[in-house]
């Protein structure tokens, strides 16, 4: 299946080049998992991915993922 | 050829070591890390505040802190010359 | 680090008209606390100092705590706020100035002419710490200069200096002015010209570019003539067990530092790295919260800050976390440079307005930092004056140019207006958007609770935050209870933002009455995310002397809050005030929560259960009793 994934904040620099808000597609066998994506199919590390939104909904790493899915992923970030 | 490092502490590390200043001895021109160990050795209160383990065993320092000899900070792989005066404080953003 | 001896100094006044200061006994407290409340009276210009019960400081703390049981017992809740009777307070925590992690804070405590219940505003900089190198804990202003005076306060001298020079000087003006007539060491708290001309929407102005800002706490000091307050002290803030405090307080700095949200992100990003974030969820009110999804979100982010305008980072005193930019604007239009813009102030004049032009809103920031205006709420009243143009409720003839959702100059030129008064429109404007919708027949379109306006998280999406926002009681301000934090950061712990069970709890006490204990004790709110209250008072403790438990500090926060309930009833304010704008109990129109609405009723009546209150929203006696403010039991008419 196909995931739309896009990438904020420290997370950027994994895909450098990439226009701010704009998302990259990223192939995925049927049973992945939010974890599966960032760990496996990114390459992140685990302690920078701290929040993922699926369809703009916060999602735990366990989270199935369906095809068309907009994967949002951000490290530990917070705001006053 | 052995030297000798003075290492003057600011606040908070005085209050933690209960004194102002420290003279340390070594055997040959120590790194700023021996310095700091050698420090900890003698004052273990000290350790918990500037000793940071690290995943594979091995020790390394917090990043909160500065030395500097004369106006110039130092880091534990920079060598300290024999008489130096070592100084060890937390830097404020102050008025 | 010792403090400084008490000398009692003779009474005196000379023809300089320098202050008398009266001799006074020192209540020795052990340490954390300066023991002194300087009284500035400006109608007769002389000052006293009254010594700080050690009773006030064991049941309330310091900071929001003294500023709200001062008030309380000083202040009729009925005065008029931009009356001599209103009294401004400025309030040090006992931790404000020790060196502990960003122990920079001090308050602004005063009843707030914009929304008429009392006003707490919370700022960093080098201000509050200075006021305890003079010897205070509380300095509070009463009466009126019959003309414009600032005060300079150097350890015990008290003195009143003509400001008619300095009238119309913007902060930073203010600040060189005065700093060259008294002292290059001397710290400034002063207005803008929006503070001097008294909008509603001013600020007080501290280290030329932080602001106490909500509440139109700096109409209060422009009520008064009061320009600025310079200070300068040379003392330092004991501490009662000194080795106990920096195992504390060093272990604080560990975490602090270690901490990827504090140091990592705010370090590199600020607040606006929240910008895409709340964007993404469908949360980041847009259009005057028409709608909740904004289409120029990324070129107005955090990261969008960090690419194009961001110089440097800067820290207030003792703070390593450094989150506060210092953007420039080079060129064009939109030239500018200085702190900011956070996240509220790029959201209010961003998304708010429908402005994707990131120079702009820095530009947008750094006027309201000249005039010293609240930019939430000046942000605010500009989107709901567009939204007002756009519907036809308020005619171009009034307002003197189309003023249209997403027009970047316009939104400039409205800013501009609003700092200067210009105008009818213009001076309505500067009084905020609730008054400004109210004139033009369309009180719907205000934004707010109590005539605050709400900031960057949509209580629509946020059920935390619409309980918050409908109980604060200052308004519908976000910090106070930023339940965010856990709502999306999980911090303390993860909990939907759509659910409802368990958010009457979340709000009223990890968030409420914990934000209002650490708003009293000098240290900034930002350092919650690496650390927990508890080592908060684990510091308060040893430098204080006090037994403070932690136990204590959430029964503080909870009086803090009755007492400001309590002020605020007497003012006139019932549970209708309890409320939210009937926009927001209409669906979000689209996005990822495009459906969801606020749901406030059951919400707000087990909450009021579990504050101890009544249906009606009064503190029952049992609670009064609880807090040891069984005295106040009755004044609501009970």
């Amino acid at each position: 299946m196909i995931i739309h994934v896009k990438l904020y904040a420290s997370l950027r620099r994994y895909r450098p080049g990439l226009a701010l808000g704009q998302s990259f597609v990223c192939a995925a066998p049927d049973s992945a998992t939010v974890e599966w994506l960032f760990l496996e199919a990114l390459g992140l590390p685990p302690e920078e991915v701290a929040i993922a939104l699926v369809n703009g909904i916060h999602s735990e790493r366990d989270r199935l993922l369906c095809d068309g899915d907009t994967v949002a992923l951000w490290p530990p970030i917070a705001g006053g | 050829m052995g030297s000798l490092v003075r290492v003057r502490l600011f606040a908070p590390f005085d209050r933690l070591c209960g004194r102002r200043d420290v003279v340390a001895e070594f055997s040959g021109t120590p790194r700023l890390a021996d310095v700091l160990l050698r420090l900890v050795e003698q004052h273990p209160a000290l350790g918990r505040y500037i000793l940071k383990r690290t995943g594979n065993g091995t020790v390394d320092f917090e990043n909160y802190f500065l030395a500097c000899v004369g106006e110039n900070i130092v880091l534990p792989e920079d060598r300290i010359p024999d008489g130096a005066e070592v100084k060890l404080f937390v830097p404020h953003a102050g008025g | 680090m010792g403090q400084r001896s008490n000398s009692s100094s003779p009474t005196r006044e000379d023809d300089a008209g320098h202050g008398a200061t009266e001799n006074f006994k020192m209540t020795m407290l052990p340490g954390g606390y300066m023991g002194k409340i300087l009284q500035v009276d400006l109608t007769t210009r002389r000052s006293r100092t009254e010594p700080l019960d050690r009773t006030l400081a064991e049941q309330y703390w310091g900071g929001h705590g003294f500023g709200i049981r001062l008030f309380y017992d000083l202040v009729d809740p009925a005065v008029d706020p931009l009356s001599p009777e209103n009294k401004l307070m400025f309030g040090a925590g006992p931790l404000t100035g020790t060196g502990a992690v960003a122990a920079s804070r001090y308050v602004v405590v005063s009843k707030s002419p914009l929304t008429n219940t009392i006003a707490c505003s919370n700022s960093g900089g080098f201000f509050g710490p200075e006021m305890k190198f003079a010897g205070y804990d509380v300095i509070i202003f009463e009466g009126r200069a019959d003309k414009p005076v600032y005060v300079w306060i150097e350890n015990d001298r008290v003195e009143f200096r003509p400001a008619d020079k300095l009238w119309g000087k913007t902060p930073e003006e203010t600040d060189e002015a005065v700093r060259a007539a008294t002292s290059p060491h001397a710290k400034v708290a002063c207005i803008g010209p929006a503070g001097e001309r008294r909008s509603l929407l001013a600020g007080v102005v501290n280290d030329r570019q932080r602001l106490a800002a909500r509440s139109g706490v700096g109409a209060v000091m422009g009520s008064k003539n009061l320009k600025a307050v310079a200070v300068h002290g040379t003392g330092s803030v004991r501490l009662a067990d000194a080795e106990a405090f920096w195992f504390a307080a060093l272990d604080v700095l560990k975490k602090v530092v270690n901490d990827p949200v504090s140091f990592g992100s705010f370090r590199a990003y600020g607040t606006a790295n929240l910008v895409n974030l709340i964007n993404e969820m469908g949360a980041y009110p847009t259009r005057n919260f028409q709608e909740e999804v904004f289409e120029g979100a990324a070129a107005t982010s955090g990261e969008a800050i960090a690419e194009k305008i961001l110089v440097k980072n800067r820290a207030c005193f003792a703070c390593p976390i450094a989150c506060t930019r210092v953007s420039e604007v080079k060129d064009g239009p939109y030239q500018g440079r200085g702190e900011g813009p956070e996240y509220e102030t790029t959201w209010a004049f961003g998304a708010l307005c429908g402005v994707s032009n990131l120079e702009a809103i820095a530009r947008a920031n750094f006027l309201c930092r000249d005039y010293g205006v609240d930019s939430i709420s000046a942000g605010a009243t500009v989107a709901c004056a567009m939204e007002l143009y756009e519907k036809g409720y308020a005619p171009e003839s009034d307002i003197g140019f189309p003023l249209r959702f997403g027009d970047a100059e316009a939104m400039i030129r409205a800013t501009i207006m609003l700092g200067e008064r210009d105008g009818k429109f213009g001076a309505r404007m500067a009084d905020g958007s609730y008054r400004l919708a109210a004139h033009y027949g369309h009180p719907e379109l205000f934004m707010g609770v109590k005539k605050l306006e709400m900031a960057a998280y949509s209580p629509r999406v946020f059920q935390g935050m619409a309980l918050h926002y409908a109980t604060s009681n200052r308004g519908a301000c976000h910090v106070r209870g930023n339940t965010v934090a856990a709502e999306l950061y999980g911090i303390p712990k993860y909990v939907p933002p759509d659910t409802l069970e368990g958010k009457e709890e979340l709000v009223r006490r990890p968030f409420q009455n914990s934000t209002a204990f650490v708003d009293s004790s000098g240290i900034c709110l930002f350092t919650k995310f690496a650390i927990t209250h508890r080592e908060i008072v684990a510091m308060m403790a040893p430098a204080t002397g006090l037994d403070f438990t932690f136990d204590k500090s959430i029964t503080q926060g909870d009086r803090i809050w009755n007492m400001e309930r309590l002020f605020n009833l007497r003012a006139g304010f019932t549970a209708a005030d309890d409320t939210l704008p009937d926009r927001m109990l209409e669906p979000v129109p689209g996005g990822p929560r495009a459906g969801s609405r606020a749901e406030l009723q059951k919400n707000l009546e087990t909450y009021y259960q579990l504050r101890g209150w009544d249906e009606h929203g009064v503190p029952m006696k049992q609670k009064l009793a609880e807090l040891g403010l069984e005295d106040f039991w009755g004044v609501v008419g009970g």
